[in-house]
């Protein structure tokens, strides 16, 4: 019988912001995050937010991740740009929209907050957004989580999010 | 309607009655939860962990937000 996981295509890279990262280490599923993208960029401010928080735990997962290569932190070079986004939202999310526009070989931004997901909209960013959710629905459909999906939802009630639980199971 | 404050007397207030702010703030305002952590001087994780306790809803995706992210992660 061929694997769920065998139909994965290539790996795609990513940049992401705090929020999926410190959730995705909550919630256990952070290592299996090489799983579905090649690697993960992140931000300078992003690596500084996770630093400063004082949370031992992800500090350790980080460095360890990004002694594997597969996160990487990266500096912006458009800092008038990170500026003006940043009347709006953190500088992590300001940091990684602007990433995604320099970074050529990144394929998906991560972000969680819906007022940041809409600036990226507007932005007319032609690279995929996606959020914690999307990557988790992805992970169960290729057999990545072992998890029942009820216990999936129930993790990402936890975390913050609100959603039709119908949907995520059913769509 | 949405409206723009940055008051830098919020960063004097009680942690308490930050955590209130940052929920009214994130109601009435165009910030982003991480923004409106900066402008109340918490790191952002941390205002996150701490509404999180309180059972405070971060992000509350609709029909259209989750059947866009689930397409996109059916095509990623």
């Amino acid at each position: 019988m061929v694997s769920r996981r065998c139909l994965v295509k290539s790996k795609p890279r990513a940049i992401s912001n705090t929020s999926f990262i410190s959730v995705m280490h909550d919630i256990g599923y952070l290592n299996l995050c090489s799983e579905v993208f090649e690697k993960i960029y992140v931000s300078q401010s992003v690596y500084d937010e996770v630093k400063q928080s004082g949370v031992r735990s992800l500090m350790a997962q980080i460095e360890e991740l990004i002694g594997n290569k597969f996160i990487i932190t990266k500096k912006c070079g458009n800092v008038a740009l990170v500026n003006s986004l940043r009347s709006f939202l953190g500088s992590g999310e300001a940091e990684i929209i602007t990433l995604a526009l320099e970074l050529k070989d990144v394929e998906v931004v991560i972000l969680d907050d819906l007022k940041a997901r809409n600036l990226y909209a507007r932005l007319g960013v032609n690279k995929r957004l996606l959020g914690t959710i999307g990557v988790l629905k992805f992970m169960f459909t290729h057999g990545i989580l072992k998890e029942s999906i009820d216990t999936v939802i129930t993790k990402l009630g936890r975390a913050g999010f609100r959603f039709k639980k119908d949907l995520f199971k059913d769509c | 309607m949405k409206i723009l404050v940055e008051k830098k007397e919020f960063l004097e207030y009680p942690e308490d009655v930050k955590l209130l702010l940052s929920i009214a703030l994130y109601e009435v305002t165009p910030y982003s939860w991480d923004k409106i952590a900066e402008m109340l001087g918490f790191n952002p994780l941390i205002l996150k962990e701490r509404l999180k306790a309180f059972g405070i809803p971060l992000h509350k995706y609709g029909e259209q937000e989750m059947l866009g992210e689930i397409q996109t992660a059916r095509n990623l």
